[in-house]
């Protein structure tokens, strides 16, 4: 009986080691590896600091994935379903890349974000030498994705701001082409935060593959020359300038999604491995992600390689507010119960509601006939009259002046379709407006309304501050709080308290560059620039004359 | 009109003296010097690489591998060349890399690893020179880098079959300014298919040594060819080449004796085989496979003419059971140039 029993032993243990080593799983558990070591030095999934990937790990485990690491001296196991590779700082090698493609070619999928070819990331230059080292000879070849040996850069970056990641903050955004992965960053125009990034194309439909772009830039252009970042031997040899002819321009994509129609191979190319690092793309404020478009980007993209149905795929992040102003009504009923509803009876309006979170204020208009212009007027003091007044168009929307011009609010935004629906940045109100007064005008005719109500207000953030868009910006990086003021000076009123890790549009600064004048959705107002990090040169600003001086 | 005589003398010479086996185990014509069996190729799928300057399948010249190329198609082999960019195809049967002489990028070793390890079959011949251009254009010999035995292809050759170039050159040294490199030998390695029954010596020119690990392994490595023991593998044949003088260098050149020049591996893992010859030149019309007038097929060096059907044969698992005999006129004293009419003559 004893010898049957060690010989079932025996025969379980035999079976359980069949499955090889660290890499048991279940039929229905997919295998994710993440490359570490291995002589690349790749970001790790066991580092939960700023520069590691943990969070990546967590999001792939969290979609029912088993994840484990290895490192490229090997072969790839067979039933690993991906292949995670973010951020290799050393050259690949002729082993590793034969390994990475047998792994392919056999059907597999791969995750790969890497970065600019001599980025300086604090601790070296980046020397992976993705291009040299013929690894994307291969991925032109199998899956028609062109890399290019380019840095980024934004038209403010400096040589002195993209020697330091941190500084390297730039937007990158959803293509508009419909693609399960971005799909809904594009709904709901959510961009994708990159800290220095090389971009690379890809044919739609090559031979024996199809793909799509993800991500793109408009306003960095492609930085060709070598020799413009810190090394530990000096200084940039380069100048950070636009060579016309030379360097790239236009619409340039950051991420690229392909797949190998002969054996069913995924990849996901990212062209900067900080969108998925803990303490940068996927950095986390308590519970909820800093920046969600990355968060999203990374889960979606990670569904996909993991090949699951889309209904399985996670559903947007929780605690910000995912109204796209596209005219349709149809994503506020997810917020029936919080919107204030004002009752109008009037024949061109059939309803109006709103509400706010901690950024935008937003409002639906029922509307039976297409007005030509809207005034919306608030009551910033609850006196009962209106103290500012939004103009729109159903085109852009601008702020009355007292003296009966307007300016537009660049990141303010109006659709028309079914409703009319606008989202109004916080500071050109303030947390305590009330709705006060709408009027609408159409074929010479004007028909005003009284609506005094309370806006009612959520805890919610916007998933982005779309006050950030197409300028530099300007980030507080201190321990303690940091005021934004009403001017210029230590000794002017506090518009606000921010914390650490808030960003914003810098928009001017004063005559000697001791104060920026800053922007997002929520303040607008001056800060010390001894307590920012610029994402370039902040010289050129223009010099905003304030109201004390 | 002297023009067309020459040439319907030459195509006369073609017909009469190319390759003698008709059909399945046909009849061969005229005297021979030489037979064995070897085994039938039918159906097999065969590819070359051509893109790092190999020598070429579809090239007739000294430099070219047109000779192998007949004898593979005689015996009923399809040949094709690869193309990189769409790699490898899954039926193939075996690739042949007959000398690259540019540099062999990752890509190329991507996609042979992943053939390989798919269970697949390579045959290459690696040599240690390549001709290649200095400064001023002129065309020079200096040491071939295109597969180097320190590089990439040969780390996961080590790896997963146990065997890698050594970079020397083999050379048997007749004073300090004088060196042979061209090898014949009859020292066969032990009981391997590739080499049983093989009765000519092999002829070499130009070859490196090769290294190999025929330990208990996931894959059994075997010697098929060694040197004679007067000669050693020169590894300083660089300075050679500059210079004009060589001595053997204690500790440093590999001493003679056993040097091995070709080796067979099969990996246990994957059932993929691959075979290193480490002379280009063993397989060329000019040189291993020279015929004697150039236009029969006279081999000067039948020997190698059976090892490379044998290495292909093994390396594609051609079933031996249709072995057919071939036989080869004997060759004349010595080898010609290809007469080439022009009008003036």
């Amino acid at each position: 009986m004893s010898k049957l029993w060690l010989m079932a032993v025996l025969i379980a243990v035999l079976l359980v080691g069949a499955s090889g080593p660290g890499y048991a799983q279940t039929d229905a558990q997919p295998l994710v590896i993440f490359i570490q070591g291995s002589g690349l030095e790749p970001a790790a999934m066991t580092d939960t600091g700023p520069t590691g990937i943990s969070g990546l790990a967590q999001i792939f485990r969290n979609l029912g994935a088993k994840v484990v690491y290895s490192d490229l001296r090997t072969p790839l196991p067979e039933q690993a379903q991906v292949v995670v590779l973010v951020g290799p700082v050393r050259t690949f090698g002729v082993p590793q890349i034969a390994y990475l493609w047998m792994y392919l070619a056999n059907g597999h999928n791969l995750l790969f974000a890497f970065d600019p070819e001599g980025a300086f990331n604090g601790a070296g230059n980046v020397e992976a030498q993705v291009v040299r080292s013929g690894l994307s000879t291969l991925l032109e070849w199998d899956y028609g994705i062109a890399i290019s040996d380019a840095f980024l850069a934004e038209p403010w970056f400096s040589v002195d701001t993209i020697s330091t990641t941190l500084y390297n903050g730039m937007l990158t955004y959803p293509e508009a082409v419909q693609d399960p992965i971005v799909a809904p960053l594009a709904h709901y125009q959510v961009p994708i935060w990159a800290w220095g990034a090389r971009h690379m194309e890809i044919e739609p439909l090559s031979i024996g593959s199809k793909g799509s772009p993800l991500l793109y830039t408009e306003t960095a252009y492609g930085e060709t020359a070598q020799a413009i970042f810190r090394t530990e031997l000096g200084n940039p040899v380069d100048p950070l300038e636009l060579n016309i002819g030379t360097d790239a321009l236009g619409k340039l994509n950051v991420a690229v999604r392909a797949e190998q129609m002969g054996t069913g191979s995924r990849i996901v190319l990212v062209g900067d491995s900080e969108i998925f690092k803990n303490g940068f793309g996927l950095a986390q404020n308590g519970f909820t992600p800093f920046y969600p478009g990355n968060q999203i980007f990374a889960e979606r993209t990670a569904a996909w390689l993991l090949e699951l149905p889309e209904e399985q795929w996670p559903s947007l992040v929780p605690g910000f507010t995912w109204i796209a102003i596209d005219g349709n009504s149809s994503d506020w009923e997810q917020y029936a119960d919080s919107v204030t509803t004002v009752p109008i009876t009037d024949a061109n309006i059939k309803g109006v509601q709103t509400f706010a979170d901690r950024s935008y204020i937003y409002l639906l208009i029922e509307q039976a006939t297409i007005p030509e212009r809207v005034e919306v007027s608030f009551d910033l003091n609850a006196d009962g009259s209106s103290d500012t007044t939004l103009i729109t168009d159903l085109q852009q929307v601008s702020l009355l002046q007292p003296d009966g011009t307007e300016v537009t609010i660049a990141d303010a935004d109006v659709a028309v379709r079914d409703v009319i629906e606008l989202r109004i940045p916080m500071r050109v109100a303030s947390t305590r407006a009330r709705l006060n007064e709408m009027c609408l005008n159409r074929e010479g005719t004007t028909s005003c309304f009284e609506i005094p109500v309370e806006i009612s207000k959520l805890r919610t953030f916007a998933p982005f501050d779309f006050g950030l868009v197409h300028k530099p910006l300007v980030t507080v990086y201190t321990d303690e709080a940091v005021f934004v003021r009403s001017e210029p000076d230590i000794n002017s009123a506090e518009v606000a308290k921010v914390g650490n890790a808030t960003t914003f549009a810098a928009i001017g600064r004063d005559s000697d560059g001791g104060w920026i004048r800053v922007e997002n959705a929520r303040y607008t107002g001056w800060i010390a620039s001894s307590l920012l990090t610029p994402s370039g040169d902040m010289e050129w600003l223009p010099v905003i004359e304030s109201a004390a001086e | 009109m002297r023009y067309l005589k020459l040439l319907l003398v030459t195509n006369l010479i073609t017909l009469i003296a190319l390759i003698v086996i008709v059909g399945n185990g046909g009849s061969p014509i005229g005297a021979a010097n030489s037979q064995q069996e070897v085994t039938r190729l039918d159906g097999y799928q065969i590819y070359f690489t051509e893109e790092d300057r190999e020598a070429s399948p579809f090239d007739r010249s000294d430099e070219g591998l047109s000779h192998l190329a007949g004898l593979l198609r005689s015996l009923g082999a399809d040949l094709y060349a690869v193309d990189w960019r769409l790699g490898i195809p899954e039926d193939a049967d075996l690739v042949v890399m007959a000398g690259p002489i540019r540099y062999v990028g990752a890509p190329e070793i991507a996609r042979i690893w992943h053939y390989l390890n798919n269970g697949g079959s390579l045959l290459l011949l690696v040599g240690p020179l390549a001709p290649t251009t200095d400064t001023e254009g002129n065309v020079i010999i200096d040491i071939n880098r295109s597969i180097a035995p320190d590089g990439g292809f040969f780390e996961l050759a080590w790896t997963d079959y146990g065997v890698r170039t050594s970079g020397d050159v083999v050379v048997k040294l007749l004073s300090p300014a004088e060196l042979v490199t061209d090898i014949t030998t009859t020292s066969f390695g032990p009981d391997h298919p590739i080499v049983t029954g093989l009765s000519n010596p092999l002829t070499f020119f130009v070859a490196t040594s090769i290294n190999y690990d025929a330990s208990v392994q996931t894959y059994r490595t075997t010697p098929l060819v060694y040197s004679g023991a007067d000669y050693y593998g020169e590894a300083s044949f660089g300075a050679y080449l500059v210079d004009g003088t060589v001595e053997f260098d204690e500790g440093i050149d590999k001493p003679g004796d056993m040097l091995t020049l070709a080796v067979a591996s099969e990996n246990l893992t994957t059932g993929s085989r691959i075979v290193i010859i480490g002379d280009r030149d063993f397989a060329t019309n000019g040189k291993g496979l020279q015929t004697s007038p150039v236009t029969t097929a006279g081999f000067l060096y039948p020997g190698n003419v059976y090892f490379l059907l044998n290495t292909v044969a093994w390396l594609v698992r051609a079933d031996a059971s249709q072995n057919m005999e071939m036989i080869f006129p004997t060759p004349g004293p010595t080898a010609t140039s290809t007469p080439v009419p022009t009008p003036s003559s």
